[in-house]
């Protein structure tokens, strides 16, 4: 299958922090959530995707396209929404439209004053009168209007409503209905995640835990709430961690299926993608 | 390019302080033309040299500062790298725009070259052509220095290096002028001074241009 995402072995390396061989490839129509703790190397990833800052790596494919040789060409065509607005507080969104359409060739200005209009911004006001999250709607605005094919997303949702996340998350599953389009979404609100993503990658301390698609996920791990008895008779190759509270054990487990076919009455809840976060980075291991 | 360009040209005149700079800097320049009028002839010398090779080509230097005042304000760097344009291509964009600047103001300083000495016989064409000359020397020369002061120091620390170097230029045109006098300044054939000067201030640009652009690629690696 063609990626729209492809990357091999991509390592950054700070004075304190290493992004250590990074190798994730996001399928064209699929929707990647990128997990992590503050501090893991998300946005570090992201920023070395898109060539903001320099990075080791053996390739890096955007859109079937090689990043060293066709950054420009690879730009044209993705579109990325950082967590907080980047354009000066003395633009007008009218303005922000009009330097647009001198950068992108593919600008669509009846399109971006649509957004305008569904977002409720005010086409001829200054930014410095918008409320954080009138700026990453229109953050949004601008993102769709030059019809990307790859949406690039760094916790991009963190300051807004519910509401208004709900339809930024009706936006993107319409955009990925095309085929040949594509978002990487990293985020800190697993549940929107839940509700959208197709894949999750987890980044622990600059390191790839997995990645692997949702299904995957809900078919092979799952939380056992159990005694010390039964904890005890699991296999600790089916551990991935667990928690120990007062009465009972907490335990996140693969082989779901094959562990069903051993114990019949067991009852294993899904895991949500904040589950697994709290368990990778704060369960114990099975040593 | 063509939208970065347009976004430091908003910035320079659309927000308010920044016009009102440049507002109150044309009015600066009318009051120096009055003054220069009601002198003696060293004083309409000295202030016509000044206002020549001097005024006109700080205003000229100076559009860089209000775009990166705004830009350091947000950030814009961060969304601007994701942009479908090359790093070559934005710092290509600022001294495209400033070297416009540049040429507008230089070409505002030869019609008040032209107008003045027609209009006045104090100073003859040759004179105000070698004062307009110098200016573009001095101006070519302080637009390389100083966008590389502001690629490489920031908003904050770039603008202490205009003001420095603007003092120091300012400083050596008094001390020449009252040592020398206005003579050795503006009379003689400076030709040949032309000549071999503005290729060399044409040059220090684009070696400015290049060290921007290493400062810039630096700053992003």
């Amino acid at each position: 299958m063609k990626q729209a995402l492809h990357i091999k072995n991509l390592t950054k390396k700070y004075k304190d922090f290493t992004l250590d061989h990074i190798s994730l490839d996001l399928p064209y129509g699929m929707i990647l959530g990128l997990i992590g703790e503050n501090g893991s190397g998300k946005s570090t990833l992201i920023n070395s995707i898109l060539n903001i800052v320099k990075a080791d790596y053996d390739e890096v494919h955007i859109l079937g396209q090689d990043l060293k040789s066709q950054e420009k060409e690879i730009k044209k065509e993705i579109a990325v929404i950082f967590n907080d607005s980047h354009y000066g507080e003395n633009l007008t969104p009218l303005f922000i439209g009009k330097m647009l359409s001198g950068i992108y060739t593919d600008w669509d200005q009846k399109k971006f004053t649509d957004y305008l209009k569904q977002f409720h911004l005010p086409e001829k006001k200054r930014l410095k009168t918008f409320s954080t999250g009138m700026k990453v709607k229109l953050e949004f605005a601008a993102a769709l209007s030059h019809n990307p094919k790859l949406l690039i997303l760094d916790e991009a949702t963190n300051g807004l409503d519910p509401v208004f996340r709900e339809e930024i998350l009706e936006i993107l599953r319409e955009f990925t209905e095309q085929e040949d389009h594509s978002v990487l979404i990293s985020s800190h609100i697993t549940s929107d995640l839940d509700k959208i993503a197709d894949y999750i990658a987890y980044i622990h301390e600059g390191r790839l835990l997995f990645l692997k698609s949702i299904d995957e996920l809900n078919n092979d791990c799952g939380i056992i709430r159990c005694g010390r008895e039964f904890f005890d008779a699991l296999s600790p190759e089916d551990i991935i961690a667990y928690r120990e509270e007062p009465y009972s054990y907490c335990v996140f487990i693969k082989n779901r299926q094959s562990l069903r076919k051993a114990f019949c009455d067991i009852s294993i809840e899904n895991a949500s993608i904040e589950d697994m976060m709290l368990f990778y980075s704060k369960g114990e291991k099975i040593i | 390019m063509k939208g970065i360009i347009l976004k430091d040209l908003y910035e320079n005149f659309r927000i308010f302080k920044n016009g009102v700079s440049y507002l109150a800097a044309v009015l600066f320049l009318f009051l120096l033309i009055e003054a220069m009028q009601t002198g003696d002839l060293f004083s309409l010398k000295y202030f016509f040299m000044l206002i020549t090779a001097f005024v006109f080509p700080l205003l000229g230097c100076s559009s860089i500062e209000s775009s990166l005042e705004q830009d350091e304000k947000v950030n814009f760097d961060k969304i601007q790298l994701t942009f479908p344009i090359t790093k070559t291509e934005i710092v290509l964009s600022k001294y495209i725009l400033g070297i416009c600047f540049l040429t507008i103001c230089n070409v505002f300083s030869l019609i008040f070259v032209f107008s003045f000495t027609s209009s006045h016989n104090k100073i003859t064409l040759q004179e105000g052509l070698s004062a307009w000359g110098f200016g573009v020397l001095f101006s070519l020369v302080f637009f390389a220095v100083v966008n590389f002061a502001f690629f490489l120091l920031g908003r904050k620390l770039g603008l202490i290096v205009y003001i420095f170097i603007a003092m120091l230029f300012g400083g050596i045109y008094g001390a020449v002028s009252s040592l020398k006098g206005m003579e050795f300044l503006m009379a003689g054939d400076k030709t040949m001074i032309f000549i071999i000067g503005i290729p060399i201030g044409i040059l220090f640009v684009v070696i400015s241009f290049f060290l921007s652009l290493a400062c810039y690629k630096k700053r992003y690696s």
